[in-house]
């Protein structure tokens, strides 16, 4: 049974689970475990209770320890979660509202009103990110015009990360990379972009917490504030960063011409990125940017509705159970690329563009429907991937999530690229990037020496590589009809 | 048990043929169905082996007359049209059936288009592949042995009628659509054959619907299980016959029959102005049981694309039709049903044409659901247009066939269309009608309003509820996607 003189502790806030992983200082993963994420509702549309996920966060570690048959105390914790949601706090730190569900789209009127009074490339000249209603700036604009009375008293804003941290220590904090998923973070300066701040929040930027640096202490956990819980006697609780990023820094995805490949509920596409590419960045580039890991560093990151949009496609084609789910993938396998003619032109959530399922013929059965689609995201990611570079610059594709688990999935993936693909299979890869962050904080028991993920390398299926390459030609002419666009890049 | 004469009538469809027993007043004695499957040697081709339809229409011909120990006083079969068997002269097959849906003939429909206008004009339909003109200027091009052989080339229900009489017979409703009849004069084009390379020595002689082709010879009558003997009518199209079943109130009444395919029928008041007003290919125009002609506007896609969206969404006809009841919504997927391929004006898709176009995470299935029913919905008000612009207009319809009967889904046609639905006095329409025939043949009915009083008047299913949504989401599919395949297809 494992026995070490000090863990370290890493959660992570994820959409529909929330997953724990204890580490030991010399990089052993001694334990996961996960739960599913509270959902709730305002009346508009889902959202998450921080004290319900913050008390589902505390039983998944208590879970972890026990049931991994840990015995060595926790000594430092990182917390990580989904960007672009949090929570208002009143003038006596009251919580005032729900945070409201990352992917929800309700605040399309207010963006429009911000857009009328602000310069066309005004967001993405100062911010790095282009319009999308999900950020958590539109948010703001949502409750200050839906819920002014909730807004007019907000004299802090946390994210959910952060108020699960500000509950166990009483200390206020935002990491910089999900303070630039807010669209309210100057990311050439990194800070706070104040005029913005005065012009939209109550109180203007005091009502935003500090920014910390990935693997810098928020604050100490108060003594009995998580019961059941073998805990060192001083543990510092660390900010760290974007899920998906987190995930790349466990997966050592953290210098230019790596892509990370997050295959989660949302799927992201990750490079970290020279400074100096900014300088050059337009918003014709489809892209975001915003801050990494490590500090002062920058990554490009393009985001797809891929995970989401496949568990819908199982679901609608009556897949609900793992076995047919299983029987689908495997019977699509033997299919072969094209899907004998059948086409998916997904979504462009970006600008609310529905997509396209082309190519029906009679002899088409379920199983063409599920590797279209499945081929559909593949080549929409694969669209998206030209805008951070070309070919020859790409080195390495690391895919993390529960995406990568389909054989199907990875292998359409590498056989477009042409080349191997790495997948991780150390589980709950972006929990672990948490734990690894936490041993980096000062205060706590030191960082881990020596971490190895486990990894399987999926390499393309020589007879598809060029099938998929005229099969790419196919598909962006389908999807520049369903998504007219002056380049030839798509998505995201 | 009844003492009353019995009437058999044979409707051998695409995919399975029905027979229906039914007394002169029209209570029914007997019912019975028997599948087959269609066989594609070729991307485009489309047979079967004829022996089949034998097969199956004596299997069902003794499920229908199994409890049946009355008198039967005569026979009629009706059936698909268009398709070609070449034969010898004992009408035993020289090769596998061409049916309807086989797209082989396109360079012959190219000849054809390139007749004199007068003829084509006469022919009073456009030139289409599947047709039986294009297919035996095919066969006598492609497979020039097998039509040196051939003593007859006859239309599928004139070659099953002759394995059980011994006759060779067509009759105007089938000769209509062969693209080798005169509409005008009401007989075989001798000029047209002979342009196409063809001669009308192989074409069976036309004779009215009603008469009597022959007696059951006892070798059919034992393998079919009636008596020898047994007065055998000409019989008619399968739309034809259904017409007459519908016993149309008016005359601006139509039929609307949903099956593998949909079919749009209304009499023309005068044929001989009809002829020629429409060669577009939208429509078709062919003669009717009774003497006179109907206008016909056939959709494809409908039960095909409908049983698709059942069998691949891993669902049910129940719960597929229980979305009709679903609000209109702007936000619902359009479907493009073209998945067996569509025709319109000349031109046509090929298979694989079927899409659902406006589709976002927020989808689900019930979503792509009810998107399938509105697309057929549709495709069917699209016909229903084409129909208008060939000067037929119906103000009331009835609607028949096996894919009509779900109260929602009336509801939901009467919708999209914007006319009232009634019932059809059977739901097998085109077999009854095979029974209304074989009832004039034999003397049972004095005429054709005789036969057509026994029928169930139609009763109103469903009236039409104004919405702007519906009208504004058809006119979207109908400006879009519903006037071809999205162009991404079109390779």
């Amino acid at each position: 049974m494992p026995d070490a003189t000090d863990v370290l502790c890493g959660v992570d806030i994820g959409t529909t689970h929330i997953k724990v992983a204890l580490v030991t200082l010399s990089g052993t993963l001694l334990s996961v475990a996960k739960a599913d994420t509270p959902v709730t509702t305002d009346g508009y549309g889902p959202c998450h209770d921080p004290d319900d996920v913050r008390a589902t966060a505390e039983q998944v570690m208590r879970q972890a320890q026990q049931e991994g048959g840990v015995r060595a105390p926790i000594a430092a914790i990182g917390v990580t979660s989904v960007g672009e949601e949090g929570v208002p706090l009143g003038p006596r730190s009251e919580l005032l509202y729900p945070a409201i569900a990352w992917y929800e789209r309700r605040s399309s009127d207010e963006e429009r009103s911000w857009s009328a009074g602000h310069e066309a490339d005004e967001l993405f000249s100062v911010t790095g990110l282009h319009k999308d209603l999900g950020f958590t700036i539109f948010k703001w604009l949502w409750l200050k015009s839906v819920q002014p009375s909730v807004w007019s008293r907000c004299r802090t804003w946390l994210g959910l990360a952060d108020y699960v941290t500000w509950r166990w220590t009483g200390q206020c904090g935002m990491s910089v990379s999900h303070a630039s998923r807010t669209a309210m973070f100057d990311l050439a300066k990194f800070r706070w972009r104040e005029d913005w701040a005065a012009e939209l929040l109550p109180h203007g930027v005091d009502v935003l917490p500090p920014l910390h640096e990935a693997g810098t202490t928020v604050g100490v956990l108060r003594p009995g504030v998580i019961p059941g819980l073998m805990l060192a006697d001083e543990v510092p609780v660390v900010a760290t960063g974007l899920d998906h990023l987190v995930g790349a820094y466990a997966a050592g995805v953290t210098r230019p011409g790596q892509v990370l490949d997050s295959m989660g509920t949302a799927e992201a596409l990750i490079e970290p990125v020279p400074s100096s590419y900014l300088e050059h960045a337009h918003p014709s580039i489809g892209m975001d940017f915003g801050a990494g890991i490590l500090p002062g560093t920058h990554i490009a990151i393009a985001g797809l509705a891929s995970g989401a949009g496949v568990a819908g496609m199982l679901k609608a084609l009556g897949a609900g159970t793992l076995p047919e789910q299983r029987r689908l993938e495997s019977e699509a396998m033997a299919l072969g690329p094209g899907s004998d003619g059948l086409t998916y032109v997904p979504p462009r959530i970006r600008n609310e563009a529905p997509g396209a399922l082309l190519g029906h013929k009679v002899s088409h059965s379920a199983v063409h429907l599920y590797r279209a689609v499945v081929e559909g995201w593949a080549l929409a990611a694969d669209n998206a991937m030209q805008e951070l570079g070309d070919r020859d610059r790409l080195q390495e594709v690391v895919c993390i999530g529960g995406g990568s688990n389909s054989a199907l999935w990875v292998r359409v993936k590498a056989s477009l690229l042409g080349r191997e693909v790495y997948c991780l299979r150390t589980p709950e890869i972006v929990a672990v990037g948490a734990a690894l962050l936490a041993g980096q904080a000062p205060e706590g028991p030191g960082p881990v020496t020596d971490w190895n993920p486990s990894t399987s390398v999926i390499s393309p299926i020589p007879e598809w590589v060029p099938l998929y390459r005229s099969l790419s030609r196919d598909f962006m002419r389908a999807a520049s009809s369903i998504h007219p666009s002056a380049c030839s890049r798509i998505y995201p | 048990m009844t003492d009353k004469p019995a009437l058999l009538g044979i409707d051998l469809g695409t995919s399975q043929v029905k027979v229906l027993l039914r007394t002169r007043d029209g209570a029914v004695l007997g019912q019975g169905k028997a599948g087959y499957s269609l066989t594609t040697p070729r991307i485009g081709w489309t047979e079967i082996d004829a022996t089949e339809w034998l097969r199956a229409t004596s299997a069902a011909v003794r499920d229908a007359v199994r409890s049946h120990d009355g008198e039967i006083v005569g026979l009629t079969i009706v059936g698909q049209m268009h398709g070609l068997i070449p034969t010898d002269a004992r009408g035993n097959a020289l090769r596998p059936a061409i049916v309807w849906l086989d797209r082989r003939s396109t360079a012959e429909v190219e000849d054809y288009l390139r007749l004199p206008q007068r003829l084509r004009t006469a022919l009073g339909n456009c030139p289409s592949p599947g047709m039986a003109g294009p297919t035996a200027a095919w066969l006598a091009k492609h497979e020039p042995q097998i039509f040196r052989q051939a003593r007859w080339l006859l239309q599928p229900k004139d070659w099953l009628r002759m394995q059980l009489t011994g006759e060779a017979a067509s009759d105007p409703t089938d000769a209509s659509g062969t693209l080798l009849f005169d509409m005008v004069h009401a007989r075989w084009s001798d000029q047209t054959a002979q342009a196409m390379g063809l001669s009308t020595d192989l074409l069976p002689p036309i004779r009215p619907s009603s008469e009597i082709a022959g007696k059951l010879q006892p070798s059919a009558a034992s393998r079919l299980a009636l008596p020898a003997g047994l007065p055998v009518a000409i019989g008619a199209a399968d739309t034809a016959a259904s017409v007459l079943a519908a016993a149309l109130p008016g005359p601006r009444w139509g039929v609307l029959t949903l099956g593998t395919g949909g079919q749009w029928a209304v009499p023309v008041t005068d044929t001989e102005q009809a002829i020629g007003a429409d060669l577009s290919g939208r429509t078709n125009l062919f003669a009717a049981v009774d003497g006179g002609a109907y206008r016909l506007a056939a959709a494809q896609n409908v039960g095909v694309a409908l049983n698709w969206v059942v069998s691949t969404m891993r669902t049910n006809w129940e719960e597929l039709y229980d979305t009709a009841a679903q609000a209109w919504r702007q936000g619902t997927p359009l479907f493009v049903p073209y998945l067996a391929g569509e025709r319109w004006d000349n031109a046509s898709a090929d298979e694989g044409g079927g899409a659902w176009l406006g589709m976002s995470l927020a989808h689900q299935h019930e979503d792509l659901l009810r998107s399938a029913l509105e697309g057929v919905a549709f495709l069917l008000r699209s016909k229903l247009e084409d129909l208008h612009q060939a000067g037929g207009r119906p103000e009331k319809v009835v609607i028949a066939g096996g894919g009509s009967r779900h109260p929602g889904w009336q509801r939901l046609l009467s919708e999209v269309f914007q006319l009232p639905l009634f019932s059809s006095g059977s739901s097998w329409l085109s077999a009854c009608g095979a029974t209304l025939i074989a009832g004039v043949a034999v003397g049972l009915y004095s005429d054709w309003a005789d036969a057509t009083r026994s029928t169930a008047v139609p009763e109103l299913v469903a009236s039409p509820v104004p919405s702007a949504l519906a009208g504004q989401r058809y006119q979207r599919w109908r400006n879009g996607p519903g006037q071809a395949p999205p162009v991404v297809l079109r390779k």
